[in-house]
């Protein structure tokens, strides 16, 4: 029976690993894809919500993985982005009232805006330690970006937890 | 805390071991097939715009290769007498994080690319420049990204006299739409329409290739400098683009 359980734990993270594979090629090459939504960070943070800690700490690792395969900036960059949103977001839920209905609202709205914070700290602390060539600018442009993904993406949080609710429910 | 160090140590050593050991060609070898199947996978119609825009294309290039060979007398050190060399790509995808935006295309360090040299579409319109390279893929920075800057001419060809003149700058894109030439003395003069073309003072990027036309002046009372509005003329959804390497 616990062998059974072994056996399908490790197909579920196989699948979660080949999901997150699929997420981060679809995004990149699929060209109807909208570019300010990131679904790793979507997983990463149903995850979260979820309360699935083996999923986080593979959307860490794997979808920081593909990103920054993908990416221009150095190797490790969505790395620590990913896990330096989840260490905050988690202290966040700690400290804070999320279980009612404006604080789980405000907690995905305020994830968004944590997760694009970190990406700004960081690309400047790898710009500044030379280990980058890329530094993202703060002006009007960037301020409509991060606007526009908070909506995009908490959208996307709600719809698809709207789903599994619905889903649960039959 | 004990519990979790050998898992950041596995962790550690799994993006040590594959970013040193480039094991992304391997990742990169098995799903680049797949990615330009999804890519390629958009419809493209012909339409009345696209023929009118190509012509408007052919007949800039005219325009540039007329006023090119007044040119050629006074700036011959800038033209290299070789022809281009060249590296066809196609498109695997694009990325953006926040202001930032690049495109992923299917040749590397491999094939002799490197940073700064510039991309062209097919009908010869630059559409980027090289930013990062890695053995099999490469990184694009589309000439309308804020953080693209290409040092450029705007060729004014004046019929009447059969004469042309030359505007330099650095163009700079605007948010992801258009083109920008800052700094314009007024004493230059230019007018809408004018052709659009790389000056050549870059390193990896030759003269003469063709960036866009002249949309709009801005000129403010009082200000010494004028600011040019430039329609780029390259494919902004490319699928198959030519690096052009450095002639020898």
């Amino acid at each position: 029976m616990s062998n059974n359980k072994n056996i399908f734990s490790l197909f579920k993270i196989v699948a979660f690993v080949f999901l997150i594979i699929f997420v981060v090629i679809i995004s990149v090459s699929w060209p109807h894809f909208p570019l300010s939504l990131s679904l790793v960070f979507v997983l990463l943070l149903l995850c979260f919500l979820k309360n699935w800690k083996t999923g986080v700490w593979l959307t860490i690792v794997f979808g920081g993985f593909f990103l920054d395969l993908y990416s221009i900036f150095p190797p490790g960059f969505f790395l620590l982005s990913l896990g330096f949103f989840y260490l905050v977001i988690k202290k966040i839920s700690r400290r804070f009232n999320v279980s009612s209905g404006s604080g789980f609202f405000f907690l995905i709205l305020g994830s968004a805006l944590i997760y694009k914070i970190i990406i700004l700290a960081l690309s400047s602390i790898f710009y500044f330690l030379k280990l980058s060539n890329q530094l993202i600018a703060i002006n009007y442009f960037y301020f409509l970006d991060v606007f526009w993904f908070m909506i995009v993406n908490s959208f996307f949080v709600f719809l698809i937890l709207a789903t599994f609710k619905v889903w649960s429910q039959k | 805390m004990k519990k979790f160090l050998p898992i950041f140590f596995v962790i550690l050593l799994f993006y040590v071991l594959s970013f040193l050991l480039h094991g992304e060609n391997l990742f990169f070898l098995v799903f680049r097939p797949t990615q330009r199947y999804l890519y390629d996978h958009q419809q493209s119609s012909v339409d009345e715009k696209k023929i009118c825009e190509d012509l408007k294309t052919e007949n800039l290039k005219l325009k540039f290769l007329r006023s090119e060979n007044e040119i050629l007398r006074e700036h011959l050190d800038f033209l290299t007498s070789s022809q281009d060399k060249f590296i066809l790509a196609n498109v695997l995808g694009r990325q953006q994080e926040s202001e930032l935006n690049w495109i992923i295309i299917n040749q590397g360090r491999k094939k002799g690319l490197t940073p700064g040299l510039a991309v062209v579409d097919q009908k010869g319109s630059l559409i980027g420049t090289i930013i990062e390279v890695k053995d099999y893929v490469s990184y694009v920075r589309p000439l309308i990204n804020l953080h693209s800057l290409v040092a450029a001419d705007v060729i004014s060809f004046n019929s009447q006299k059969e004469k042309s003149r030359i505007t330099s700058g650095i163009i700079q894109g605007e948010y992801n739409l258009i083109l920008k030439m800052k700094n314009v003395p007024l004493s230059k003069e230019v007018k809408i329409g004018d052709s659009v073309i790389t000056s050549g003072l870059e390193k990896k990027i030759r003269r003469g290739l063709l960036i866009g036309e002249i949309l709009e002046i801005k000129k403010t009372p009082n200000d010494i400098f004028q600011e040019l509005i430039i329609d780029p003329l390259g494919d902004q959804n490319p699928r198959i683009v030519s690096v052009l390497l450095l002639a020898d």
